[in-house]
């Protein structure tokens, strides 16, 4: 980093799971964009492939220490309920036994505003009390020896009964909250306006009113959420399946009192967060205290079942949408009134927002939309893989689909027309825009000109098909710092704290290193996802990974080479800006004189390179985003109400791919992860109780590799993307959004039945099938 | 999961002898993919677990004189089109191919498929109800969508069989012997899963102290074709929606004979007696066919969320017809 930057920060925004947020960075040097690449573009296999494949790598999972402890938790039966009375005793005299906690025992440890053991249950699955023992069947025994006694308290699971006068208020503010991002505006729904869309809609030429409504879905993370704790002296480590340690080591020493200094967390492999995973659990908690009573390490992994009761979940969504147009089909008009059950959430939790897409994905002039959070008797959601636009544009991109209907129009045609130059909030134009390319590529890959009117299918089996789009806030941004060190025999290590989800961060930024450096990729280690060791950056959410520390990456590999250029001019008598590195050596560029960048490093008094940079600000004045149009063709068998997705299309601007392999199976992973949604996935409860009654692989159903289509066909459409020193945007998130819209108005083209709640079930499709059309 | 003695008996009669000594406190393990499940959520704590795999003589398929015999402990996938006595019964290797997944198919039994207990989400949260010991039935208020329309009114556990194996089974005459210490005895399919009301914590008639070792198809009629049909939300690793299994003799487009049976719709696979009636020594045309199907479906009584499993019975017993003759309809 050249000395003049170094010192001046500035204020710059970035956008974070649909939240804009403003941050100061440090000014970066300017690299200018990378000509011809020889590793960044690659299908380069994964890095980490073979350690994955002959479990080498170590995940939480697999984590064991010596003398290690099986941490389990009580959890409440109950909806809502007091505890009356707790009897722990029994439990800690069974031998094996070696820690037992009750609320009483951590009072004050806190997360997330709330203590992590409650002495009254807000949801069923609710930690209650914890223990540990020297193995699982030991403390499973135990947990069964405690003795509660309950008394029940009035619950409500529903929104609708949660907002009736009368309801009982599970807290004291009552049940009704803004949407949004915790709690705002207590008593009033969150509130979103430009123009008039009132009078707009009064005034235009065509409306539609219709309500949508999407389930509670869960990850269900392939690993479960869990950590394995251990303590030394007062110095605390702990493996977590995490999205990002730097988040769970600060809600670590927030809630026990410790310096970040002396708390060390670690991922370096994870299976599996969706948004799950962003920060410290209870769990996680759990096992440090449990831990520190026992002098023991302790581990904490949550079964299948206790990942689902307990666990984080996609808010549902009840929203009732309306849109204006003009006959020949401009949007003049939308407007979003949404319902978000948001279980006992508190601060800091997230709330569900499903009103973006109405608020960004067109260009109209007249914007209203209203966000309530209900409070309800259920376990507090978390965000999951584009957190609200998943719900909203399972109902906006319907709503858009049913007025082309109504108009006569194409719906590819109606959105082409209707799609914003500029960001519709802000104004402000995109870095970047590729969403017309995207719908355009897309149609023609699908072959939408063959599209036929729903009246022309008759018989058992009827075709259809169906798009939806996708904006998405993804150019990420800082804080995110990369270390990259040259060790003395010309071997390198990159150091990153992010956490590679299963992504492909690793090999993503051992191309970008290894481009930047030209060196060859296997002279070259990630190492990542470790506080003590891996320098500060945000967790793996929000499509942020690759943009934020990409850029970070190749400004510190590009610090490394500017030293070894500097040592290497004396060594071949030719000035730094005349040599550049290839294939591991230091060459003249006309002389062609080389010198091998290990016997330069092995030169220097350090015998190693040590570059540090950090992510610097995003440009002001424009919106960065990603986009995607996706493409679903659907065959319904009307007999029996069910759907197969027989090919589907996505098209994606993300910017630069920097890996087509990784690339397009993150997008394909996010297809079927919304052919779920659209098809199967639901959180299922007893109404009465409001235990979940699907708490497990078999019965909370995931697609299988059957329920895919034979490919998905994945298009890059993507402009050159100049915001950052890479030239790649996010494309975590935006290959789930338009997913269940394209496929449900892939059913109405076959069908002409609208299926507005999702999933679309056999009992739902048959019974819409069944009503007049 | 609860710990207990696992027992590896060498010869069948060791192994009668273990159930006997054991006073009702042993398990059969065949697979093990439904035991060990049952003992990880409580459902089952057997202190003893006695191991049947081992058994030579209860794996495979034998056919005999009068149709085949298939021994407890041989796993579903091998209940292939592939093995030749099993030729005669396409609605039997359909059914076993629709269970679960690979996996599954390649480790469950068909002696421990018959004895497997309901999938009802209710029980296997760990409510209590009938199933459980209990004196109620939470799901029949509550979520009700995957319970039974057919005979409910007579039970008062009302979760569906979950068995894809047994409905096909159901089309042939299928028993099931049972052999403790003391005898054997042979007994009808429908009525080895039609334990008395009074006992409603049971799945089988099966006896503490019994254990499964054959199950016998008689040979069909000359000329019998059948195929099974299962319908599920999800392609693979999912239990029945609804469910049909029909043996047919096409003669000149006459249905000279005709066996339905219909499953994820009662407690028990369903004889579509009605259906039969109205198809057997007539003229097979979609319009006959699709009115017997209704009226089979005409006692269908249901709850607030399982009225859709009428229109996929239906259609089921439609689709089970339509394979097993093939193109003559
Ligand atoms: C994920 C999953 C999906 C499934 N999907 C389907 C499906 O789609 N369709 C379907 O039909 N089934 C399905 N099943 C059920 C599966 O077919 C049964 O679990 C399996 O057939 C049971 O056989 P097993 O040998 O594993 O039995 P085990 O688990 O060994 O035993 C099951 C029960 O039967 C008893 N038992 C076993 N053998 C004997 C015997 N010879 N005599 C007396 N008692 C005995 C045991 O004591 C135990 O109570 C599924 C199961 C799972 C786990
Ligand atoms: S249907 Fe049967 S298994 Fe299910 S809850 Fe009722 S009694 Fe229990």
């Amino acid at each position: 980093m050249s000395d003049d930057c170094a010192e001046k920060t500035v204020e710059t925004e970035l956008e974070i799971e649909g939240r804009k947020v403003k941050v100061r960075a440090q000014m970066e040097r300017q690299l200018p964009p990378w000509g011809k690449t020889t590793l960044v573009g690659k299908s380069l296999r994964r890095v980490d492939g073979p350690d994955k494949v002959t479990g080498a790598a170590r995940y939480t999972h697999d984590v064991q220490l010596p003398g290690m402890l099986y941490g389990k938790v009580l959890r409440s039966p109950h909806a809502r309920a007091r505890v009356a009375e707790l009897g722990l005793s029994a439990a800690a005299k069974l031998p094996g036994v070696l820690a037992v906690l009750g609320p009483g025992d951590v009072r004050g440890v806190r997360l997330g505003g709330r203590e992590v053991l409650s002495a009254e249950a807000s949801y069923a699955g609710e930690e209650i009390a914890a223990l540990a023992a020297t193995d699982e069947e030991t403390a499973e025994e135990a947990l069964s020896l405690i003795r509660v006694r309950w008394e029940p308290l009035p619950h409500v699971l529903e929104p609708e009964d949660a907002m009736a006068p009368g309801a009982p208020a599970l807290q004291p503010g009552g049940n009704v909250l803004g949407g949004g991002f915790g709690p705002q505006t207590p008593g009033k729904p969150e509130v979103y306006e430009r123009g008039d869309a009132p009078a707009a809609l009064e005034a235009a030429e065509v409306t539609l009113e219709r309500i949508y409504e999407t389930p509670a879905a869960q990850h269900a993370c392939l690993e479960t959420h869990g950590a394995v704790a251990a303590w030394d002296g007062d110095g605390l480590t702990v493996w977590e399946s995490t999205q990002g340690v730097f988040f769970v080591r600060s809600a670590l020493c927030e809630a026990l009192g410790l310096p970040a200094s002396r708390v060390r967390v670690l991922c370096p492999f994870m299976g599996g967060g969706f948004g799950s995973k962003n920060s410290a659990d209870r769990y996680t908690l759990l096992a440090a205290l449990l831990a520190r009573r026992s002098g023991r390490p302790v581990r904490m992994v949550l079964s299948r079942r206790e990942d689902f009761e307990a666990g984080a979940y996609r808010p549902a969504s009840r929203q009732q949408l309306a849109i204006g147009l003009t006959r020949r089909g401009r949007i003049v008009a939308l407007t979003s009134r949404a319902v978000n059950p948001v279980g006992s959430a508190l601060e800091g939790h997230y709330f569900g927002s499903c009103v973006g897409p109405v608020q960004d994905f067109y260009s109209c002039a007249n914007v209203r939309t209203e966000n309530y959070a209900i409070l309800t008797s259920s376990p507090p959601p978390s965000a999951f893989r584009a957190p609200g636009h998943v719900q909203g544009a399972f109902a906006l991109e319907q709503l858009v689909d049913e007025a082309a209907d109504e108009l006569g129009l194409d719906p590819v045609r109606l959105r082409l027309a209707n799609l914003s130059a500029n960001d519709p909030d802000s104004g402000l134009p995109y870095a970047s825009n590729g969403l017309a390319s995207c719908l355009r590529l897309g149609a023609k890959a699908i072959g939408w000109d063959s599209r036929k009117p729903p009246r022309t299918k008759t018989g058992r089996f009827r075709s259809g098909l169906g798009v939806a789009i996708a904006t998405w806030g993804a150019g990420g941004g800082p804080p995110a710092v990369a270390q990259i060190v040259l060790h003395e025999d010309g071997s390198v290590v990159v150091l990153t704290g992010a956490c590679d989800l299963g992504t492909g961060t690793r090999t993503v930024m051992t191309q970008i290193a290894a481009e930047e450096l030209g060196v060859a990729v296997s002279a070259v280690l990630v190492a990542n996802g470790d506080t003590r060791t891996t320098p500060y950056c945000l967790p793996s959410f929000g499509s942020l990974t690759v943009a934020s520390t990409g850029p970070a990456v190749r400004l510190a590999a590009a610090e490394v080479k500017r030293q070894l250029l500097d040592a290497a001019s004396p060594i071949l008598g030719a000035p730094a800006s005349s040599l550049l590195v290839m294939r591991g050596k230091v060459r003249h560029a006309v002389t062609g004189k080389s010198v091998a960048v290990a016997s330069i490093a092995a030169s220097l008094p350090a015998r190693m390179i040590v570059g540090t940079s950090q992510r610097g600000p995003n440009p002001d004045g424009v919106v960065l985003a990603s986009f995607s149009a996706q493409f679903a063709q659907v065959e319904v068998d009307c007999r029996f109400g069910t759907v197969r997705v027989k090919r589907f299309v996505s098209a994606h601007d993300c910017g630069r791919v920097l890996n087509p392999a990784t690339w397009s199976s993150q997008i394909q992973g996010g297809v079927l992860q919304g052919i779920g949604y659209a098809l199967l996935e639901q959180r299922t409860r007893d109404p009465g109780t409001g235990r979940q009654l699907n708490a497990g692989l078999l019965d909370y159903k995931i697609p299988t590799v059957l329920d895919s289509p034979p490919e998905i066909e994945v298009i890059d459409a993507a402009p050159p993307y100049p915001a950052n020193n890479i030239g790649a945007k996010g494309s975590g998130e935006p290959p789930i959004i338009p997913v269940a819209a394209a496929i449900a108005n892939a059913v109405a083209n076959a069908t002409g039945r609208r299926l507005r709640t999702a999933p679309i079930t056999p009992a739902r499709l048959l019974a819409a099938l069944s009503a007049e059309p | 999961m609860k710990p207990f003695k696992l027992l590896t008996p060498e010869s069948l009669t060791q192994a009668l002898a273990m159930f006997w000594g054991s006073e009702g406190k042993a398990a059969a393990l065949g697979g093990g993919t439904e035991l060990l499940n049952l003992i990880r959520t409580s459902l089952s704590d057997p202190g003893v677990i006695i191991d049947l795999k081992s058994l030579k003589r209860l794996r495979g398929v034998r056919s005999s004189r009068s149709g085949v015999a298939i021994g407890a402990t041989t796993q579903l996938s091998e209940l292939s089109p592939q093995c030749r006595p099993l030729q005669p019964f396409a609605a039997l290797t359909q059914a076993a191919a629709a269970v679960g997944t690979p996996q599954i198919r390649n480790r469950a039994t068909l002696g421990g498929n018959l004895c497997q207990r309901p999938r009802c989400l209710y029980l296997r949260s760990g409510f209590d109800c009938w199933k459980s010991g209990g004196t109620q039935c939470p799901a029949r208020h509550g979520e009700s969508s995957g319970l039974a329309i057919l005979g409910a009114e007579r039970t008062s556990c009302l979760a569906v069989h979950p068995s894809d194996p047994a409905v096909a089974l159901s089309v042939f005459d299928t028993r099931v012997k049972l052999v403790s210490a003391s005898g054997s005895r042979l007994v009808p399919l429908a009525q080895f899963l039609a334990p008395h009301e009074s006992d409603a914590g049971r799945d089988t008639v099966l006896r503490s102290d019994e254990l499964v070792t054959e199950v016998r198809i008689a040979s069909p009629r000359p000329g019998t074709r059948s195929a099974y049909v299962k319908v599920a939300d999800r392609a693979a690793f999912s239990f029945a929606l609804a469910s049909a299994a029909a043996a047919c003799v096409m003669d000149r487009g006459m249905l000279r004979h005709v066996r339905l049976a219909l499953g994820g719709v009662a407690g028990a696979p369903w004889r579509a007696r009605v259906a039969e009636e109205a198809l057997q020594g007539r003229k097979l045309t979609p319009a006959r066919l699709e009115s017997a199907a209704r009226a089979e479906l005409a006692a269908a009584r249901h709850l607030e969320r399982n009225g859709y499993k009428v229109d996929l019975a239906i259609g089921a017993l439609q689709e089970a017809v339509e394979r097993a003759v093939g193109g003559r309809l």
